[in-house]
């Protein structure tokens, strides 16, 4: 190796050890949920540009994942849908002064891809139905049943079903829902963040990795239906179906609706970010099942205590952090009681 | 009956021959695409392409792949200072003590190496170093990368090594140079293409790998190389990511970064090339 | 001891034998709980049921026969373009193009695999579902094979095409090498017998067929490990069927989708490890058995 090849090893050198000679901040590294990514990202993007001493890093990668790192240690915050199960939550207590509570509002939509049908009605118990298989095509009566304007409208296709590949708080919310709506599907399928989808058996399921796979993969699957966040609907211009919960109204989301909802669940919980938050959803949901829009959710965000830069960042989406479209805040008063 | 014959002989060749073309036109398309969409994306985003970083997807803004790019040159020497040299010495040792019982186990177990599934190395790093470092890291990234380039580099000395005619090594002997000397003064001189070559070959593995990083590196595009033991981003992974994005602009954003990826590789397999065919 | 060279290059070959060992061993202990607990079922049987708390069940089989499906139908396609190839560099090809496909099939060979993914993504998944997947299914529905209505283009069948892709300079290598090294008085002895060029290929072709063979056997093996490129069109839904238009899993996508999340559960980490070691278990046993016949029919190749 000639004088040449030192200098491009003393290079390699010089740019690898870099950063500690210029940048000695840090990052403050997050991963979990695809469920708040949009409203992370639109946050991260001002932060970072904030001129702060240190950046933060979000990956998405379903609240499973999250929770997934959180155990194995390997971050220092997550964002999770459902919280932490009680058991979770007890065993890494230990380890350190943990905190959780839910830090946005959101809510879960089915979207789907049919050229020339804009307004679509759908019900718990028919999605069940979809997602069993049994039914199979969009003209089915079940369908038309709640759609009568779209007799003739909807086509004699089989429906292709997407649900995410991951470990996903969507996942959980939106078959906690189909729980609570049929009774069939709590029995065979159940709920949780990963699922065995009966579609998938029978070829007609579609497995994307986060809200973002899904949403691609309903947008360029013709015939296709499939949930995802709110906001990535709106960004994306992707037809919302109106859902109805026990009411039996038709409705799509509202930024009011979600606010009311986690307002009186919040009251109902009573709970602080010492405690344990496992069973949250379900109250939020029946709440939301019996006054409007059904699959209203929130996303909780997970840390150990005694890292500055966390609460420092807290701070500033308090005070500085705009809410995107597709996302409500979580009502005003538990803000206050959790950074005091 | 010969006109039967003269018919079966040009249908053979034409059906060699257009299988042949359906052979290549895979990667004539392929760059075909990724020069048309990479040019547009680049053309679209500007020129900050290269150091800023990502948009955000909901505004249509691509941004750029800076980070990423910082990222994917720190692995790429990481990967290389770590494993070109162990690999090297291993093929060297190969090629010294064909003989020795760690050679006999060697040999086969490169090639054992070299059929292990990427990923695999992935989940492999993960245990070992990213749990206990409490931290994905570029390091982890780094080191993943150089076990997959170990078994080609390896692999490539060693032969590069036996294909130097016996004589120079005789004639470095009667000199009486030791083994170190043979080695050094004789040897790697008369080697240096093969080696260039195993040196490409890392490069072109450490550029073209993804599976190595999925477990490892942990940063999504948004942050930088800041240091060997934090978490940093790639370029190969940041395409992985955004091509399942539904946004208009992240998908830009892959097909951006998959030019830059492409150029890169393009001059380590140009480079390659050349070493290939000799002067 | 003036040899201190011997040392510090054993240190390194041993530091590689024992990361290797380590990735086994690591393995092997890690799919301990999984493998005990399950036993045989964990690949004979199907489902990928992961609870907190409650009762997990981990079956791959399904995964497992996609990547066998999907390496089969890369194999399958590969094979006739990769002996065609190699026929037309050697045989057919002027000096100045044979040089420049000689080139195309390394670049190949090394393109980075995130790119072959996102080309299929975008290009070859609704490309085989317009003009492969729907044409078959309209006009041979009644066979098994194509009765399933194709509704999307992330399907085994594109997984197993981007394979065939993605193969196929490996396999050229392997055969053009063979074929190339045939002494040139055989080819001159063959035509000086009045055969035609194709009559001559076929019988040279008929001398290489154990470079043929290990090409196949090496093929197999790259297509089962390959993750990234699979991964991004597969589909990743778990389900068994003959139906290469249906969505799928593959071993190594399937560990690209959950390990991110696998420490969550109790479970699922030694599943995956244990998805790992039968991947593992799967190329190693192909390679030997492709390194093997290397040997017995003395075959050299360059990648």
């Amino acid at each position: 190796m000639g004088w040449r090849g030192w200098l491009t090893v003393l290079v390699a050198l010089a740019y690898l050890v870099h950063p500690y000679l210029i940048a000695p901040s840090g990052v403050l590294v997050g991963s979990g949920a695809t469920f708040p990514q949009a409203q992370l990202e639109a946050w991260m993007s001002s932060f970072n540009n904030a001129g702060f001493p240190f950046k933060v890093e979000y990956v998405g990668k379903g609240s499973g994942g999250g929770q997934s790192d959180l155990s194995a240690g390997v971050v220092d915050f997550i964002c999770t849908d459902p919280p932490l199960s009680s058991e979770l939550w007890a065993r890494l207590k230990e380890r350190g002064d943990l905190v959780e509570f839910p830090f946005i509002l959101g809510a879960v939509v089915v979207t789907y891809n049919l050229p020339g049908v804009d307004r679509l009605r759908l019900n718990g118990s028919v999605l069940a139905g979809m997602y069993m298989g049994y039914i199979r095509y969009w003209d089915d009566e079940r369908i038309l049943a709640l759609n009568p304007g779209l007799r003739g409208v909807l086509p004699h296709r089989e429906i292709l079903l997407v649900h995410r590949s991951d470990s996903s708080g969507t996942t959980f919310l939106f078959t906690s829902f189909l729980s609570l709506s049929s009774e069939e599907w709590r029995r065979s399928v159940g709920r949780g963040k990963l699922v065995r989808w009966p579609v998938d058996e029978l070829g007609r399921g579609l497995g994307g990795q986060g809200n973002l796979g899904v949403s691609q993969l309903v947008m360029e699957n013709q015939f296709s239906l499939g949930y995802v966040e709110w906001s990535f609907a709106l960004q994306l211009n992707m037809p919302i179906a109106e859902l109805s919960g026990k009411s039996g109204d038709f409705t799509v989301p509202t930024v009011e609706g979600l606010v009311e909802v986690a307002d009186s669940a919040l009251r109902i919980l009573d709970r602080g970010p010492e405690d344990d938050w496992d069973g949250d959803v379900d109250v939020l949901l029946e709440t939301a099942f019996s006054s409007g829009y059904p699959l209203v959710g929130w996303s909780h965000l997970v840390f150990y205590r005694g890292d500055g830069r966390i609460l420092q960042w807290l701070s500033w989406i308090r005070e500085e952090g705009t809410t995107v479209p597709g996302y409500a805040p979580i009502p005003d008063w538990f803000w206050e009681e959790v950074l005091e | 009956m010969a006109d039967m014959r003269r018919l079966k002989n040009a249908v053979f060749l034409s059906v060699i021959t257009s299988l042949a073309l359906v052979g290549i036109l895979p990667i004539a398309h392929i760059t075909g695409a990724v020069l048309y969409n990479g040019t547009k994306a680049l053309i679209h985003a500007g020129p900050s392409f290269l150091w800023r970083a990502p948009g955000d997807p909901s505004t249509g803004e691509i941004g750029g792949i800076g980070p990423a790019i910082s990222g994917t040159i720190a692995l790429l020497l990481i990967s290389m200072l770590i494993g070109f040299p162990l690999s090297f010495l291993a093929g060297v040792y190969l090629h010294e003590f064909p003989q020795s019982a760690i050679s006999r186990i060697l040999m086969p177990a490169t090639n054992l190496l070299l059929e292990i599934p990427t990923v695999v190395t992935s989940m492999f790093v993960y245990l070992v170093l990213v749990v206990p470092m409490g931290r994905f890291s570029a390091l982890a990234g780094g080191v993943a990368l150089s076990l997959v380039m170990l078994p080609y580099v390896t692999t490539h000395v060693r032969e590069a090594l036996d294909a130097v005619p016996v004589d120079f090594k005789e004639a470095g002997y009667a000199l009486g140079l030791d083994r170190a000397k043979v080695l050094f003064l004789v040897m790697l001189r008369a080697a240096r293409r093969g080696l260039i070559t195993a040196l490409l070959m890392a490069v072109a593995k450490s550029v073209g790998e993804t599976a190595p990083l999925l477990f490892t590196i942990g940063g999504s595009g948004e942050i930088g190389y800041l240091g060997l033991g934090r978490p940093t981003s790639s370029v190969q992974l940041l395409i992985y990511r955004f091509a399942a994005s539904p946004f208009p602009a992240r998908q830009e954003a892959a097909w951006g970064a998959s030019l830059i990826l492409f150029l890169l590789f393009i001059g380590v397999f140009a480079l390659l090339r050349k070493a290939q065919r000799g002067p | 001891m003036r040899d201190w060279l011997r040392p510090v290059l054993a240190s390194a070959a041993l530091l590689i034998l024992l990361v290797l060992g380590a990735m086994i061993l690591f393995l092997t202990y890690k799919s301990v709980p999984v493998l005990s607990r399950e036993g045989l079922s964990f690949i004979l049987d199907s489902g990928w049921i992961a609870s907190e708390g409650g009762e997990e069940y981990y079956g791959i089989a399904a995964a497992l026969l996609g990547t066998l499906y999907t390496s089969a139908i890369a194999v399958a396609l590969a094979l006739p373009v990769s002996v065609s190839l190699s026929v037309f560099v050697v045989e057919m090809a002027p000096r100045k193009i044979r040089t420049v496909l000689e080139g195309a099939i390394l670049m190949m060979a090394l393109l980075p695999t995130v790119l072959y993914g996102l080309w299929g993504l975008t290009y070859l998944g609704p490309f085989l579902l317009r003009y492969v997947m729907c044409p078959l299914h309209g006009s041979l529905g009644w066979f098994p094979l194509f009765s399933e209505e194709p509704k999307t283009g992330n399907t085994i069948l594109t997984a197993g095409v981007l394979l065939a892709i993605m193969i196929t300079p490996y396999m050229t290598a392997i055969i053009k090498d063979a074929y190339s090294s045939i002494p040139r008085e055989y080819r001159e002895g063959l035509y000086a017998l009045g055969t035609t060029r194709a009559e001559a290929i076929l019988v040279l072709l008929r001398m290489v067929k154990s470079s043929i063979a290990v090409a196949v056997v090496l093929g197999l093996g790259r297509a089962a490990g390959e993750t990234v490129a699979v991964s991004m069109v597969v589909g990743n839904t778990m389900g068994i069927s003959i139906s290469p238009f249906r969505p799928g899993y593959t071993i190594s996508s399937l560990i690209a989708n959950q390990f991110g999340n696998a420490f969550l559960y109790r479970l699922m980490p030694s599943a995956l490890y244990g998805s790992a070691l039968i991947l593992m278990g799967i190329s190693t046993a192909i390679a030997v058995l492709g390194l093997w016949l290397a040997r017995r029919w003395s075959i050299k190749w360059r990648i």
